[in-house]
């Protein structure tokens, strides 16, 4: 009897201390964090069987529109939409990395403080905003919409890319040079259904003919390719030394916060820190008036502020210039012995 | 002629220690490997429990503590079922756990053999939120049955041998040197 009891309260106390450690490891995480008070599960729409005579108005109707494989294929391949036209990925870190759409800008609804403020700025400004996640039965998507739109995006102007990765990987698998049948004309916008409520899953549509004439799509390998181009250490130096550098037709952009930039930057550099863009952004701008070619450059190849502020550069009167991403960074050109410039410029 | 009853076969194993060991290690260690999975993804963990529909999502702090915390719960438990001290509770504590989420992960694949595309039963395959992906059912329900079986053996066994506990256990007085 003795031995059940002190059982029992072992396991009572073990539960309690399971809580209790649950709640500390969670507030230890610096990702991946789980908001208590958060409601992460999405209202997803479903399909009510025919016969249903009452079915909950709030399951029938889908609230978003879709896009099928073959309009994601075209707007990824449109290139003068780009910023009226943006893809969200709204799965985690690790399967961004691993590979996306082009041009897909990352935005993990469970990990919002990382990425979410980015995605906003652009969804905002975008025309339509295409979301997608591994595909097949994945909610994120759902989920990202949903917080978009406590955020003031119209939901009209957010559609689901229901085949998500799963769907575009295979396409991509399936033709190397995957291009959309009746590629829609450069400018005029891709065709998307809002109306239609259970659009067919983009698994389902025929994979686009190759036409050789036509610009292709990014093979498997090339998915994660940036949209714009990077410069490698040797090019960033060719253009710093370069005199136009000098004359202000080619700006560095440094993407760093305030204590990073002070202590070392690019002699020249013009910080923007993305997080406070709102500050350094009109003195980028009117730095950056008549550049030719604008090179951004952030902490090292792992940071992502420098394509932040490239897709902001993108969104302003600059994206005439020639924007370019330094991925090494600051980083790089230090641990090589550069030249750099400590405070602030002047 | 009163010769003492010699203990059954069972007992005697019991006694030796051994079945309790394997079954520490073997639960403990699978359990402690589970709960790391799953705290290196905590997200992916609380979508696989919401997929139970077992707690509601709203309010969503019983959902979300439950996924902050059963996978510390379970490395906790495993900690102590390895060094062998508390044992009987953290057996308790994982057999509770096996026994509340097998029949709830056989529903899970009954509902998707109901719905139709597979071929057998065992031809089920998915990601039942247990720290190792997608498994085939019938092979995670044989596991959940092995480690069932431990959990039970840490928890009934009267033996305490190579259990830390025993350090700490009652130990017969010491007879006194006779004086000189």
């Amino acid at each position: 009897m003795r031995t059940i009891a002190l059982t029992l309260l072992q396991a009572v106390v073990l539960l309690g201390l399971g809580v209790v450690v649950g709640l500390g490891g969670n507030a230890a995480r610096s990702r991946d964090r789980i908001d208590l008070t958060r409601n992460y599960a999405p209202v997803i729409p479903r399909p009510v069987p025919p016969d249903q005579d009452t079915p909950n108005p709030a399951e029938v109707s889908e609230p978003y529109g879709t896009v099928t494989l073959d309009e994601v294929a075209r707007i990824v391949a449109d290139t003068s939409r780009v910023g009226l036209d943006v893809i969200l990925d709204a799965r985690n870190q690790k399967a961004f990395e691993r590979g996306h759409l082009p041009g897909a800008i990352r935005c993990d609804p469970y990990n919002l403080e990382r990425d979410f403020d980015y995605a906003v700025s652009m969804a905002l400004g975008a025309e339509r905003v295409v979301i997608y996640c591994h595909g097949g039965k994945c909610e994120d998507s759902y989920l990202l919409a949903q917080e978009l739109l406590n955020h003031g995006l119209l939901t009209e102007r957010i559609y689901i890319f229901k085949g998500g990765w799963e769907a575009w990987e295979a396409h991509t698998a399936g033709t190397k040079a995957p291009v959309p049948e009746n590629p829609a004309p450069a400018g005029s916008p891709p065709a998307m259904n809002p109306e239609s409520p259970v659009a067919p899953p983009a698994t389902e549509s025929p994979p686009p003919a190759p036409t050789p004439a036509e610009p292709s799509l990014s093979p498997p390998d090339k998915v994660a390719e940036p949209r714009f181009q990077e410069v490698s250490l040797s090019e960033a130096i060719a253009l710093f030394e370069d005199q136009k550098t000098t004359h202000g037709s080619y700006v560095f952009v440094d993407a760093r916060v305030d204590e990073s930039y002070e202590a070392g930057h690019i002699p020249g550099a013009v910080q923007c820190d993305f997080y406070r863009i709102d500050y350094y952004f009109p003195d980028l701008l009117r730095r950056a008036a008549h550049a030719e070619k604008i090179i951004v450059y952030c902490g090292n190849a792992d940071c992502e502020d420098s394509l932040y502020v490239c897709g902001e550069l993108l969104k302003s009167d600059a994206h005439r210039a020639h924007i370019l991403l330094f991925k090494g960074g600051w980083k790089e050109w230090n641990e090589a012995g550069l030249p750099l410039a400590t405070g602030r410029e002047q | 002629m009163s010769a003492e009853r010699r203990p059954g076969f069972g007992r005697r194993l019991d006694r030796s220690g051994i079945p309790l060991l394997l079954a520490r290690l073997g639960v403990g260690g699978m359990f402690a490997y589970l709960a790391i999975m799953k705290i290196r993804d905590p997200i992916e963990f609380l979508k696989q429990i919401r997929e139970y529909g077992i707690l509601p999502t709203e309010p969503p702090i019983f959902l979300n503590l439950t996924a902050v915390a059963l996978p510390y719960l379970e490395l906790l438990c495993a900690a102590l079922l390895l060094i062998g001290l508390w044992r009987r509770g953290a057996a308790l504590v994982l057999s509770g756990m096996l026994a509340f989420f097998t029949p709830m992960l056989l529903w899970r694949a009954l509902g998707i053999y109901a719905g139709g595309g597979v071929g057998s039963f065992c031809d089920i395959k998915f990601d039942c939120g247990c720290g190792t992906g997608e498994v085939y059912i019938c092979r995670k329900l044989a596991e959940n049955l092995a480690l069932q079986v431990g959990a039970l053996i840490a928890l009934l066994s009267a033996s305490h041998r190579f259990c830390l506990s025993a350090l700490f256990g009652r130990r017969p007085p010491a007879a006194k040197p006779p004086r000189p």
